[in-house]
């Protein structure tokens, strides 16, 4: 990849990565960080890694850090802010993105990412077992149930996984 | 497809939501849940959901990101900005206290010539009586006289060393235009990683000619201050010793925020643009 693909990579996916990282993690200055951390490997590499490969690439590296910063986070015993939950319990949401965002964030890890990739960035099932490392069967498994799920939080915050 | 079972059945489910099956999958499919019941019921009430893209979340720090093409170099203004001003001032100060240093070497010399001759004498013998000292008076008045010519042919001659020198200094320099000052400024920040891109400064730095106008976008790879881009711009300048440099006709920074991140301006007034075309040779 050359310099003049990389700054590209930038300018079209940098928008879709941190959203990517944002929606799972909801820290913005850890998802900023993940982001610049993300195109400084994807720099690095970028002799490497060949233009059209660059945005699995960039979501692949974005997501093993997003992992880290997760397990440091849960070793720092770091946690969510549970009042928003508390709230949607009490049926105190108004907005619908602000009800999905509580939805979204009570699926488990895998059917959180598998769905942000697929719904987010229109990537295919095999694309999604790419980048998270799952075979594509398994990717199909864990949207599934992650659909399941958002429909019946959805419907039933109380239903919280 | 694999063979369905029961840790595959959810990925068919999916794809039969999705329309994704032909006709014989979709059998197999039936046959499948013919077979166990309990799994006809994940579909029974799946309405699946799909998440909207939400466009109003976007990474501001792009800018920062990017990479400068490979004839361009970054600055990272507080690391340069204290060096290069430290050179200019040591630069300046040489320039300006040079000659009055020369001066005041000379002018010593001249003061000693016809204080004390027997300095610039050797060879004169110093005398005990008035008479001695009267004779010598006169002859040492002729000898000032000689001194002051001798000293006066020295810095004459000097002069024209000096000249010859300069004149020399003058034609090992090449003349200045924006390749030059790009090589030079290149050289002098090789070392330095930042964020403004010389390539970026129109007219300024680039190799290339850019039709000079009285406003020159240039893309911020930082949130930086103006007055840091001002103040490498006048640097820049009396490091190029242009006389004409003066407070008045030199540009202007501001920086604005765009949609596509801060932008700095740089506002020439006319007789800066003079200045600049006289750097490019225009």
């Amino acid at each position: 990849m050359t310099r003049e693909e990389y700054n590209r990579c930038v300018r079209q996916y940098a928008d879709n990565v941190y959203r990517f990282v944002l929606k799972n993690i909801r820290h913005e200055a850890d998802a900023e960080d993940i982001v610049q951390n993300s195109f400084e490997i994807l720099w690095k590499k970028h002799e490497e890694v060949n233009f059209e490969k660059a945005k699995s690439y960039l979501f692949m590296v974005a997501r093993n850090n997003m992992i880290d910063q997760i397990r440091k986070r849960k070793r720092a015993g770091i946690t969510d802010d549970e009042s928003k939950a508390d709230r949607m319990v009490k049926n105190e949401y108004t907005g619908a993105g602000e009800a999905l965002d509580y939805a979204l964030k009570q699926l488990p890890e895998k059917q959180r990412e598998a769905i942000l990739l697929r719904d987010y960035e229109g990537y295919s099932y095999q694309e999604i077992g790419e980048i998270t490392g799952l075979s594509e069967s398994q990717v199909k498994v864990y949207i599934f149930r992650a659909r399941r799920a958002l429909q019946k939080i959805l419907v039933n915050p109380e239903n919280v996984l | 497809m694999n063979r369905i079972n029961k840790n595959n059945i959810e990925a068919w489910l999916l794809d039969y939501s999705e329309g994704q099956l032909n006709e014989q999958e979709l059998a197999l499919l039936e046959a499948f849940l013919e077979e166990n019941p309990e799994y006809r019921e994940l579909l029974s009430d799946f309405e699946p959901v799909y998440l909207p893209v939400d466009e109003d979340i976007v990474f501001s720090k792009k800018e920062a990101l990017l990479k400068p093409s490979a004839g361009g170099r970054i600055l990272h203004f507080s690391f340069v900005f204290p060096r290069l001003m430290a050179a200019a001032a040591v630069l300046a100060a040489i320039v300006l206290l040079w000659p009055q240093f020369r001066n005041n070497k000379e002018s010593v010399e001249i003061r000693a010539s016809l204080t004390s001759p027997e300095i610039h004498l050797p060879n004169t013998p110093h005398v005990a009586n008035e008479q001695g000292i009267k004779r010598k008076e006169g002859k040492n008045k002729k000898k000032e006289n000689t001194v002051t010519r001798e000293t006066e042919r020295l810095a004459s001659r000097e002069q024209v060393q000096e000249t010859k020198e300069s004149k020399k200094e003058k034609e090992r320099e090449a003349p200045f235009t924006a390749e030059r000052l790009q090589k030079d400024m290149s050289a002098s920040i090789a070392q330095n990683p930042g964020y403004y891109h010389y390539s970026d400064i129109p007219g300024w730095y680039g190799s290339k000619p850019v039709a000079m106008k009285d406003v020159l976008p240039v893309q911020n790879r930082e949130t930086s201050s103006p007055n840091l881009m001002q103040s490498l711009l006048r640097s820049e300048m009396a490091r190029a010793f242009i006389p004409e440099s003066l407070e008045e006709n030199l540009p202007q920074a501001e920086i604005q925020n765009k949609e596509s991140g801060p932008v700095i301006y740089l506002k020439v007034p006319p007789a800066g643009k003079k200045i600049i075309d006289k750097f490019l040779n225009r």
